[in-house]
Formats: C-alpha cells, structure tokens, sequence
C-alpha cells in the first residue's frame, strides 16, 4: 500500500495528472504507477435502420459485432500503450520508480482492485468525454471518490508545483482527521498552509481552530490564518480566497454526507470539483 | 448505482430512439399477427405488447432486449382462449406473471444451465417453424392475388435494403406494408385485411379486473396453461437475454429479468393484454438498428401504442398478405441456418438433442414439452458418455489372489459394465479391490458394489476393499463436497 496511482488516457489533462503524480512520487518517495483502463463501452453501430434480419441473422450480427469491437479495441490498445509510454519515459527520466499497467474493465472497479497497494490515486478532472466543456466534471470522478477510501488528487489542465495549500477547516471530527493527516504526510512539508475556517464560529469551533493553528505550527508549517466571512455559498467563499492568493492546492474531505443528503443540501465536495480549476485533494 | 441507472437509460440515446421507432414499427404487424394465432383480436396483443415493452424497460434484468407479445407464447393459449374466453386468459395472463416473479425470487433462472446448446438451437429452430406454419391458414385456400402481394411483400422486404441510403434508414418490412396496402387500394382487390380478423384499439388501455370467478375451479384451468406460459416465456426470455449479452459483450442479471418478466405479465394481464416473453427476432433488429439500452425497449412500447391508437383506421385496410410476408421474413431470421449446415460436423448426440427438441415442439405446439424433452435427452447421452470413462484393470500377485484397480465414475449409468468387469469364475483365496482411483456417484454404484463383494464371498474368496472412503466422498448428496473447500482436492485426486 504504498505506490501512488496515476490514471491517465488520452485527454488534456493527461501531462498535468503525469506531473502532479511525480511530484507526489517524488515527494514522498513512493514508486509510482500509470494506469490506462481500455474501458467497455457499447458503442452503437451507425445506422442498419432497415428493420430486416435474414438468414444467419443473429449468426452475421455477432461476427459483424464482434469484428467492429475488436478493430476498436485494438487501437484503444495501441493508443493506451504510446500514452503509457510516453509518462512512463518521463518519469523515469528523474529518476523514480515507474511501472504501467494496462488493463480492460470500469475505472472505478479497476482502481478498486489496485486499492490495497495504493496510497494515493491521481486523476484528471475530466477525460476525454468532456473535453470542451468547462463546468462538466468527469464522469467517473464521483463514484471514484465515493468508492475507494485513499487520497485522491483531483487535478486540472497546467498543473504547477504548489508553494502554499488551503486546508478547508469546519471544526468536525472530519477536519481533525484530516489535519493529522496532513501533520503526518511528508507531501506537504515545508509548503504555507492557509487554515481556512468560513462562516462566524462560536466558541468551541474557535478553539479547536486555534489548536490546530497550534498543532501545525509544531508540525513546522508556516501557517496564514484565514477567518472568512461566507459569502454567497462555502464553496463560492473558499474559491475566492484561493484565486485571490493563487493558491495552487485546496485540500478537504470528499463526500462526508449521506447521498439523501447531498441530494437536498448539494455537496460541497462536487460543488468544489465544479468550481476550483485547481488541484485538489481529496480525503476520506 | 445510480452510475448504471444513468447508462442504461440514457447511456446511448440517439440510438435507442432511432432502434426503438424501428422496433415498433415492426412490432406492429407481430403483435396482430400473433393475436391471430391466439384467436383473439389485435388489440388484445397489441395492449400487451405495449404494457410488456414498458413495463420491461424499467424492471427488467437485460437492458436492450425487446419482449413483448410473441408466438411461442400465443400457441400455448389457443385451446384456453377457445374453451373459455378472452377473460380467462387475461387471468391466466396475471397468473403467468406471478409465477415467473416467484420463480425469479426462487432464482430458477440458475436452472438454465441444464439447458444445453443444442436444446437452446432446437428451441429456436422450432420457435421459426411454427411461426411459419401459423401463416399457412392465411395461404391456403385463397386466391393467387394473395400469392402474388405475398411474393412482391417478401421481395420488397428483402430487396429495399440493397437500395444505397435510403435502404438502410427505412425499415423495409414498414415499406412493404406500405406498398402492399397501396396496391390492394388501388386495384380494390377482394383480399382479407386487418380489419376482418376482429377490433383495433382505438383507446389507450385502461385497467380492467378479470372477469373472473375467483374460486379454484378457475384455478384449475388456468394454472396449467399459466404454468407452461412461464416456463416458455422464462425460457426464450432468458435464451433472448444470452444472445443479447452475446451481441454487446456485457453481463445481464438473469433473476431480475425473471421477476421483470413477471411483473410485465401481470400488468398486461390487468390492462387488456395476452402473456408475452422476450422476442429474439425483435431483439436482433434492435440490436442490429443500434438499440443498446432500455430506453429503445421503452421508446418501441411507446410508439408502438401512439402509432395504433392514432393510425388505427389505416391499420385496419391492410391486407393479411403484407403481415404473412413479415412473419415469414421473421421465422427465416429467427431460424438458426447454421445448426443445419453443421449438422454433419456436430456429434451425433447434439444433433438428435437438437432435432429431438424440433420434432417434438412441431408436434405438440408446446415448446416447454420440447425443451423437456431435449434436457433429459441431453442428459441421458451425457450419462452415457461418462458412464464409458471407467475402467478395471486386474493383475495376479500370487496364484491364490487377484488384485483389481478401478478407475474412473461409477454410477448407475456404468455400474453394469462395472459388475461386469471382475472375474466371479477364476478360483482366488483372496480378492483386493483397490477403489483409490474410482468415484461412486449413487446408490446405484454402492449396490454394485456389494453385488461384486457378495459374489466373491461365495465363490469362497476373502474380500478387501482398498480406498472405498475415498471413492465414495463423491456420493454429493449426502457429504455435499460441490460446497467444501477441498471439492477439487478430491476430483484432482484421481
């Protein structure tokens, strides 16, 4: 459970998601993996609308079937393998420890598999399906996050190096969890934190944001504090502040609500997916 | 979940609207057609296939399958609709439907596996030829204008595809009917039509209670037509849901088509409709016209009912020999040419599965009496095959003994030759019988055994019996090693 997972295909987000998953690698010292999933999708055939089935009917339609998925597959195969090998090049040209791996079946369940030997999985905001649309997030990621229980770094198009991060604080247990996290991991060692808590806090919230203030500052983080006033939505507030400081990292937990709830309340985690065009990771 | 919900309704929706307008149009001449064969009038299939499609489309287990009223179904009712009326099928209908939900939360669709490809083929085979054969009343005794609108409907049918474009976005079986209504229109030709066979709808389907005493004496007529109705409709929809999966490499859950089947069959029943199944012929097109989801099931049954009830004068001036061309183009696409061409490379025993299956659906109109049929006979030559891997081989290690090893399964199908194995006339003192490498499958085998034991004792020889545990912890039944860990442990072992 140790290697870093980075999925790719053939989207333009592929280099960001490359170099966001060496530089996690790199930091923190983990081999890392590039995962190409060939996935199955029924592509309909274009038009035999003639409503006819003669002889051998069900015997053509299978071959003529089998033959259109196999073309397809094979260049799915051959296109996998030169993105494979392109990341996988460049990464082992600074030196970490790079493996491929190419396999057929859903993202979602693929990454499942591989979970127990991951410690971090990488993936592009949108893939190839959605190119061209600004606001649409992949298609996968939601029940990608919802699924696996590893970190998840969500990354847009021109990934950069973060110097500094925002770490999205509510005072909940979740918050905790995630600022010893934070405190452990070398990832984010000697980048400024900017604790971000939003909204007015009554007494014990501000406590135990001052004490994580404190538990960082130990950590040997340089830390910004940064008391919001909401405006508009969490999620509005907490982008702001980011694009104001440009602030190349926001890190929170996914999805700590029930689905009933997300569907009456909304969910700040696809709210902030929708928004933020920066990197984000993702906690469970 | 809601990621599969997602896909399967909307995963591909240009191609399920175009597939699922297609599908309806061809589903229209089917499902009068069918009523026909049933004896009741059009709209009777017509409100069913219309419910069924529906009501699949949501409950089903296979997305991209099309059912609705077929004919396999519509034969097993002919005697029931003759004796005792529309309003008994309606009932028998529902009753159909809750057997199939009871055996879908029994999970006997895992039985199918007892249903071997050649049966499957034999179905199938069988399924084409009486749907043709349901056409001949319409083509006999009749003047050779039907012939001839029979012919240029069949020609139409296959030769508009070969036209460049158009061919191929027009549904030819529609432009036959088309131009075959056209025809006998304008040269007024004395032919029967739609509108002679009984009513069309002209509403949409209500809900409607089955006139019915609700007593046992009902009971008893219909449970044994519901009965067959669900083994039929089960077994072509779930054979319909395997080709599918065939077609678009994915995996279909065979258990909630089942109870999807079911729940189909109940709401049909209750709203004026004959008991349906999945429609192979119907599910080629589909699949053929680009339909991969459910919305193209659901699309058919809806334009399928806005279509008749809107159209439902012009349905009624079209003549019986445009439908007859339809049907006769399904049962040639629904007919596996194949099974006959390879006829002569098949082994011998799948072959008489096959035609077994054929000949005995022909005669008794019952495809469930056939596919019983084709199951036991498939499993007595299985029997027979493996009853032949058995073996005893014997050797002397002194004058007064004889040692003998047996190989291989023993059960009731080789226990004679197995009996028939040991030398009873040969003078020993002592007989070893070293069972290490055998397997006793019954009781059957067990009795043999005690027979050769007997035997030697009174020819006055010591009997030793070597491994008989090992070789009877195959008698499944009572150890149940199909559910221990170690079941290939002891298979390997040999």
């Amino acid at each position: 459970m140790n290697q870093i997972i980075a999925c790719v295909d053939g989207s333009r987000v592929n280099d960001s998601v490359s170099a966001a998953a060496v530089w996690m690698a790199s930091r923190i010292h983990a081999p890392l993996t590039f995962l190409h999933v060939l996935e199955h999708t029924d592509s309909a055939m274009n038009g035999d609308l003639s409503g006819t089935i003669g002889f051998d009917a069900r015997e053509d339609l299978l071959s003529e079937l089998i033959d259109l998925d196999s073309q397809r597959a094979q260049l799915e195969l051959q296109h996998g393998k030169l993105i494979l090998e392109a990341v996988t090049r460049r990464a082992e040209g600074l030196g970490l420890e790079v493996s491929a791996i190419q396999r057929h079946g859903g993202l979602t369940e693929t990454l499942i598999e591989y979970e127990p030997v991951a410690r971090a999985v990488v993936i592009g905001r949108r893939g190839e399906a959605h190119e061209g649309f600004p606001s649409a997030i992949g298609s996968h990621i939601e029940h990608v996050l919802r699924t696996l229980q590893r970190p998840v770094f969500v990354v847009a198009e021109n990934f950069q190096e973060p110097q500094e991060f925002v770490l999205a604080f509510d005072g909940s247990q979740t918050a905790k969890k995630i600022l010893d996290l934070v405190v452990r991991s070398p990832l984010l060692e000697g980048l400024t934190c900017h604790l971000v808590m939003i909204g007015n806090a009554d007494k014990e919230r501000k406590a135990s944001y001052d004490a994580s203030v404190e538990q960082l500052t130990l950590s040997g983080f340089s830390i910004v504090r940064a008391e919001l006033e909401l405006q508009g939505s969490v999620v509005e507030t907490l982008v702001d502040y980011q694009r104001q400081k440009k602030i190349g990292l926001t890190i929170m937990g996914a999805y700590g609500h029930s689905r009933i709830r997300q569907f009456f309340v909304g969910s700040q985690t696809t709210g902030m997916l929708q928004r933020s065009l920066t990197p984000l990771l993702l906690l469970r | 979940m809601l990621h599969t919900l997602h896909k399967d309704w909307l995963g591909n929706v240009r191609g399920d609207l175009l597939s699922g307008l297609v599908v309806a149009l061809a589903l229209i001449p089917e499902a009068i057609a069918f009523s026909i064969i049933a004896g009741v009038d059009p709209k009777v299939g017509l409100y069913a296939s219309f419910s069924i499609a529906v009501v699949i489309a949501v409950t089903g287990g296979r997305p991209g399958m099309i059912s609705a009223a077929t004919g396999a179904m519509a034969l097993l009712m002919v005697s029931l609709v003759k004796d005792h009326g529309l309003q008994y099928l309606l009932a028998a209908t529902v009753l159909t439907g809750i057997l199939q939900i009871l055996a879908g939360y029994l999970h006997l669709g895992s039985l199918m596996r007892f249903v071997s490809r050649s049966v499957v083929t034999g179905f199938v085979n069988a399924l084409a030829i009486l749907i043709f054969l349901a056409q001949l009343p319409e083509l006999t005794n009749v003047s050779w204008h039907v012939y001839a609108l029979t012919a240029l409907g069949l020609g139409i049918i296959y030769g508009f595809p070969l036209i460049p474009k158009i061919g191929r976005n027009i549904p030819s079986p529609l432009v036959c009917i088309i131009a075959v209504t056209a025809l006998s229109l304008i040269t007024d030709l004395d032919v029967r039509t739609v509108s002679d066979l009984g009513e069309l709808p002209d509403t949409l389907p209500i809900f409607l209670w089955p006139e019915v005493p609700l007593d046992f004496e009902t009971l008893k007529i219909i449970f044994p037509y519901s009965l067959s109705l669900c083994v039929v409709g089960l077994l072509e929809s779930l054979m319909t849901a395997t080709i599918v999966d065939d077609f678009t490499d994915t995996e279909s859950d065979k258990n909630k088509e089942c109870r999807g089947q079911g729940f189909s069959n109940v709401v049909a029943g209750f709203f004026g409709g004959m008991a349906g199944c999945a429609m192979i012929g119907q599910s080629v097109i589909n699949v053929k016209s680009g339909g991969r989801g459910r919305l193209s099931t659901f699309v058919a049954g809806l334009f399928l009912i806005i279509m008749v009830v809107f159209l439902s004068d012009l349905i009624s001036v079209i003549p019986m020999a445009a439908l007859v061309a339809v049907m006769i183009m399904v049962s040639i696409g629904t007919f596996s040419w194949d099974s006959i061409r390879n006829i002569k490379e098949h082994p011998p025993s799948s072959s008489i599965v096959m035609i077994a299956t054929v000949v005995v659906v022909v005669l008794t109109h019952n495809l469930a009496i056939g596919v019983l049929i084709g199951v036991l006979l498939a499993a007595l030559f299985f029997a027979n095959k493996v009853g032949r891997f058995m073996l005893v081989r014997s050797h002397k290690p002194d004058t007064d003994s004889q040692y003998y090893e047996v190989v291989g399964q023993v059960f009731f199908a080789s226990s004679d030759a197995f009996v028939r194995s040991f030398d009873f006339r040969e003078v020993n003192e002592m007989v070893t019988i070293d069972l290490n490498h055998a397997h006793f499958w019954d009781l059957t085998a067990v009795a043999a055994l005690d027979k050769v034991v007997m035997k030697f004792r009174r020819e006055g020889a010591e009997v030793i019996l070597v491994g008989m545990n090992e070789a009877s912890r195959t008698i499944v039944d009572r150890l149940g090693v199909h559910d221990k860990e170690d079941v290939s442990d002891i298979l390997d072992a040999h």
